[in-house]
């Protein structure tokens, strides 16, 4: 009993776990996503978009209180019938795989045109597999320690980028409302694909050992999400204006650039280097979660052999199809607004069943 | 448990080994640091010109002795160039230790586009390196020997480092200002203007771009006035003088510059108000400036109303003959009354009226008065 008690998670490592799903490497081109239709008033957009994640946390707070000690994949077979259950159940596991080839082929993409250009793809995502893999088998509470770390990580790197706020401008972010609330609206659609699988939780809540705290965990984990977005894209626009962003691909890097720490001469090559370890972070999540609900859908016994078997298969789509910056921005255009929409879709669905059925621990 | 720890030591190896093969890494002795670099153009006849980039680099021998070589290659094409470079050269080259990148007044007058692309795509370079525009080709600047420095690029990036103490140059000469600049709406590039001179090389002014493009050369008088009204923050030294013998001279600061802008009905308006703070350094001309408030007030006075008419006169030359916003107002109009409006800024700014109204204020006066 003792040893199951030290496996569950605290309510500070749930936040931790979600944030670290949410924010992956992606996330340095967020602005430029938001700022194609909201223009300077992107970061308003961005501080929109966190209804959804917001949304999914109020959900997950709902059933939880219901079905304290049930996941979500248990909950669905329950009140939708096997037959149906298992197959959202597998779309589920589906939509949360759909973003894991873009994640790898992005940080290879980073990595090669950042730090070393002499490393080929084949070499970092296999080294990626390797850390992601070892971390995801020794289960969910090595990886609460290690989004733990990784926050800590994000912490030390968006701080000094406050050093900006004196060579930008607020010029560069006025006039305020400016492109107007219907742009701004649809200029938040963009950041969802950033703030996307805070579905996550409805994994994990059964694993917290203090129950009452998940309203807390879920709402601070969307609020602190919600926080960095918004000072990335703000600083962002702030530091280079409106014009300059469309020009980059990953706009928040060239702002780390002007941040000046004394005997450092590239402040990037550090920044990219713990953005490199949230990499490592989000793919130890995704490993672990394809993996646990595999494990759900059919009783797995060897699962070394399943994790070499799923890291050949994400390595090929990625080299296949996700190879580029363009050829990956065309598929996920499509997947990304159909997962989201399953998602939330399949969250509303079992959370009205219960909600009719009245069923519930309580 | 120890079992498992020898396991980790054995797949930590495994990775290192994995990442390193295939990769030829030299030592720093064979590799060739580009401490400087410069941009040219040859013009070969009618719509014929090649690109010449110099190149100041800095080889390491094994004795610990440190030589700096100057490359010179041209081609139709800026990776053509590169290519060619290695042809001449007998070690690697790397980048991202370059202090200035120089341009010279051909290229920049012919567009910075490709330069600014070229810098922009390549993520290895070093984004704060100082830009300057020279005079003649770049490459005569980084071949030029400076004595006690090992090259000349080193030298030019510590001589725009430390304008900013006086003449009010600003900090923002470097190569991401550069990017945040050329494209953006309401705003141009300024850059340093650096001449060989027999003293040396020197900073003699300041090089307006409209666009991507050079079109204007500033004087350093003319300069530091287009400094003093452009820049926030920065420092300088003005002068009140009736002879060689009676003058006043006054080491200013200024503060965040502040702006106002109007419309009525299309006519623009803007309002600088310029804030200058410092010390009496010299001061052979108000005799009891020291004990006489009233003669403090009136140098304050004589000393704001001087340097309003440099300033208007420095927008009259901005209106007549840059004919180019120099002083990044468009940018406060722009976030005033919006944006993507397709307005040029530039001729707005040159037929808008812009008055200047400067304060001056005197808090220190030295040690006292001799």
């Amino acid at each position: 009993m003792q040893i199951e008690k030290k496996n569950l998670l605290t309510p500070n490592e749930v936040t931790f776990l979600l944030i670290g799903i949410m924010l992956d490497v992606s996330t340095a081109s967020l602005p430029n996503g938001v700022i194609a239709t909201a223009k300077q008033d992107g970061w308003i957009s961005v501080l929109i978009g966190a209804a959804y994640p917001l949304y999914v946390a109020l959900i997950a707070i709902y059933v939880s209180g219901k079905h304290p000690k049930e996941n979500i994949l248990v909950l669905s077979k329950r009140y939708l019938g096997k037959t149906l259950g298992t197959i959202l159940n597998f779309l589920f596991l589906v939509s949360f795989f759909s973003y894991f080839p873009p994640l790898i082929s992005n940080v290879s993409i980073i990595i090669r045109t950042d730090v070393v250009s002499i490393l080929s793809p084949l070499k970092i995502y296999v080294v990626l597999f390797f850390v992601g893999v070892y971390t995801a088998s020794k289960g969910i509470k090595v990886l609460g320690r290690l989004c733990t770390i990784t926050f800590c990580m994000v912490l030390v790197i968006i701080i000094p980028t406050t050093f900006i706020l004196k060579q930008g401008s607020y010029l560069n972010i006025s006039p305020i409302f400016g492109t107007g609330i219907v742009n701004i609206l649809k200029g938040s659609l963009a950041s969802a694909y950033d703030y996307s699988l805070l579905e996550l939780i409805f994994l994990i809540y059964p694993f917290i050992n203090d129950k009452s705290k998940i309203k807390s965990a879920a709402l601070k984990a969307v609020g602190f999400t919600a926080i960095i977005y918004t000072w990335i894209t703000f600083i962002t626009i702030y530091y280079m204006g409106k014009d300059i962003i469309p020009k980059t691909i990953w706009s928040f890097f060239t702002v780390t650039e002007a941040v000046q720490v004394a005997v450092v001469n590239n402040f990037r090559y550090i920044f990219i280097f713990f953005w490199i370890i949230i990499a490592v972070n989000s793919a130890s999540i995704f490993n672990y979660v394809c993996m646990f609900i595999l494990d759900h859908l059919k009783k797995i016994k060897s699962k070394k052999v399943i994790y070499v078997i799923m890291a050949v298969v994400v390595i090929m789509i990625a080299k296949t199809y996700y190879g580029d910056e363009l050829a990956m921005a065309e598929i996920t255009k499509y997947t990304s607004p159909i997962s989201i929409v399953f998602n939330l879709l399949y969250i509303t669905l079992t959370a009205s069943l219960i909600w009719i059925k009245k069923g519930g621990a309580k | 448990m120890n079992k498992k720890s020898y396991f980790i030591i054995i797949i930590g190896i495994v990775i290192y080994i994995f990442i390193i093969l295939g990769q030829n890494r030299v030592p720093i002795e064979e590799v060739a640091i580009i401490s400087g670099i410069g941009y040219d153009i040859e013009r070969k006849g009618e719509d014929m010109m090649e690109y010449s980039i110099p190149i100041s680099a800095n080889v390491y021998k094994p004795s610990g002795l440190q030589v700096n070589l100057l490359f010179k290659d041209q081609g139709q094409s800026l990776g053509e160039v590169i290519q060619k470079r290695q042809e001449s050269m007998n070690q690697k080259f790397v980048q991202g230790h370059e202090r200035v990148v120089l341009v010279s007044e051909d290229y920049a007058r012919y567009g910075l586009k490709t330069l600014i692309e070229d810098r922009f795509r390549n993520a290895e370079v070093n984004d704060i390196a100082y830009m300057a525009v020279c005079k003649g080709k770049s490459e005569d600047y980084l071949k030029y020997k400076v004595v006690g420095y090992s090259n000349s690029s080193e030298y030019i990036e510590r001589l725009i480092e430390a304008s900013v103490n006086y003449n009010f140059f600003s900090d923002n000469f470097k190569q991401i200002d550069a990017f945040v600049r050329i494209g953006a709406e309401g705003r141009n590039l300024m850059l340093p203007y650096i001449e060989i001179t027999e003293e040396g090389i020197e900073i003699s002014g300041m090089a307006i771009f409209k666009g991507d493009k050079l079109i204007k050369l500033a004087n350093i008088k003319d300069s530091r006035m287009l400094n003093l009204l452009s820049n926030d923050n920065v420092k300088g030294t003005i002068s009140l003088q009736k002879s060689p013998k009676v003058y006043i001279d006054f080491d200013a600061k200024t503060e965040r510059r502040k702006v106002e802008c109007y419309k009525q009905g299309d006519k623009y308006r803007f309002n600088i108000d310029l804030n200058l703070i410092g010390a009496v350094i010299n001061n052979e001309m108000y005799v009891d400036i020291l004990k006489d408030i009233n003669q403090k007030k009136e140098f304050e006075k004589d000393m704001a109303d001087s340097v309003e008419k440099q300033c208007n006169d420095f927008i009259k030359i901005m209106k007549n003959d840059f004919k180019i916003d120099c002083l990044s107002l468009g940018r406060e109009a722009a976030a005033k009354y919006g944006r993507q409006k397709v307005i040029d800024w530039n001729e707005v700014v040159c037929n808008a009226d812009i008055k200047v109204n400067v304060k001056v204020k005197v808090d220190l006066q030295g040690r006292g008065d001799y």
